[in-house]
């Protein structure tokens, strides 16, 4: 059997559809699996730090445990806080996308529509006659089918704007929690680079009061770095949601003006 | 906490992430895209043989 034109619009509409589905499900995968292994890393960096910590304090694990796990607990929380508005913001550009598929599909649909009423009409020969002695009747066809193609030719736009998009949401996600790691270099007991002076210092603290070092020269200041990064969250979240507004708000008006060109061209006398 | 951040629906099943390679995934969308652009090409190439035929008849 020869296949029509519109045939195989259909068939190729139908694997599309299979496409943009796989398209979806590995976009997340990935924004998902780079999140894990960032997060995972850096809540094991805490860790590592807090053990590294207590040796060079020569505390019992079970002194501080409950602190220990509190202070993980919440740093965790934190940048799941981050995790989570992040992945709110992908979920909305790819909304906007699976609809900009959507109407791509439904603008070749049409296409395939009209485009077969116009060959069944051609089977009739008075249809024929009409259309011969009707040029505004063809004029109409035309101009209905330049205006499908460039509906499906504009929301290509905007699925790549949006696939750009999630792509660059990710990135600043990364960026975002390379900048949040509350790992600092200086809260640390023994450190490779302490003179001399500083390191003679630190061991008789340590030989006084290895509790209290633990706690004001490890402990308190990245108690303190946890919460100069929720307060900062605060502001860091409503910014990452005012960017995605903002993107999303380029795309609604760039709906409207695609409806409105559709308009005009589908009417055009 | 992080344990429903490591399983993703892909490849038409729940898998464990850990177990792909971020480079496996991006090798896998580069190439779901291509087929996409491909696909494009096919449809653009129907609309236009479509577009001509209202010419022709």
């Amino acid at each position: 059997m020869i296949k029509t034109n519109g045939m195989k619009l259909m068939e190729c509409i139908n694997e599309l559809e299979e496409i943009e589905s796989i398209d979806t499900k590995l976009t997340f995968a990935i924004f998902r699996s780079s999140a894990y292994s960032k997060i995972e890393s850096m809540v094991n960096k805490l860790k590592q730090r807090i053990e590294e910590q207590m040796k060079a304090s020569k505390i019992s694990n079970d002194t501080y445990d409950a602190k220990n796990k509190e202070m993980i607990k919440k740093y965790e929380d934190e940048l799941r806080k981050i995790y989570v508005e992040y992945e709110n913001s992908i979920i909305n550009v790819q909304l906007e996308m699976q609809e900009a598929e959507s109407n791509q599909k439904i603008a070749i649909a049409n296409l395939k529509k009209i485009n077969d009423m116009k060959n069944e009409a051609l089977q009739k020969q008075e249809y024929i006659e009409q259309l011969i002695n009707n040029p505004e009747l063809h004029k109409q066809y035309t101009n209905k089918v330049d205006a499908y193609i460039e509906k499906f030719n504009n929301y290509n736009k905007i699925i790549d704007e949006c696939l750009i998009e999630t792509e660059l949401v990710r990135q600043e996600f990364l960026r975002t929690l390379d900048e949040v790691d509350i790992i600092d270099e200086n809260n640390q007991l023994t450190t490779k680079n302490e003179s001399f002076f500083q390191g003679l210092i630190n061991k008789i603290k340590s030989l006084f009061s290895n509790k209290k070092s633990y706690e004001t020269q490890f402990v308190n200041p990245t108690e303190e770095n946890i919460t100069k990064l929720e307060n900062e969250n605060v502001e860091r979240i409503k910014e990452v949601s005012r960017k995605n507004v903002k993107f999303l708000a380029t795309i609604i008006v760039m709906k409207k003006k695609i409806n409105q060109y559709f308009n005009l061209t589908a009417e055009r006398g | 906490m992080l344990d429903d951040l490591d399983i993703a629906f892909i490849e038409g099943g729940m898998v464990d992430l850990k177990s792909y390679d971020i480079n496996m995934l991006f090798d896998k969308l580069e190439k779901i895209r291509e087929l996409r652009t491909k696909k494009l090409e096919e449809v653009k190439k129907i609309i236009n043989d479509i577009k001509s035929e209202k010419i022709n008849n």
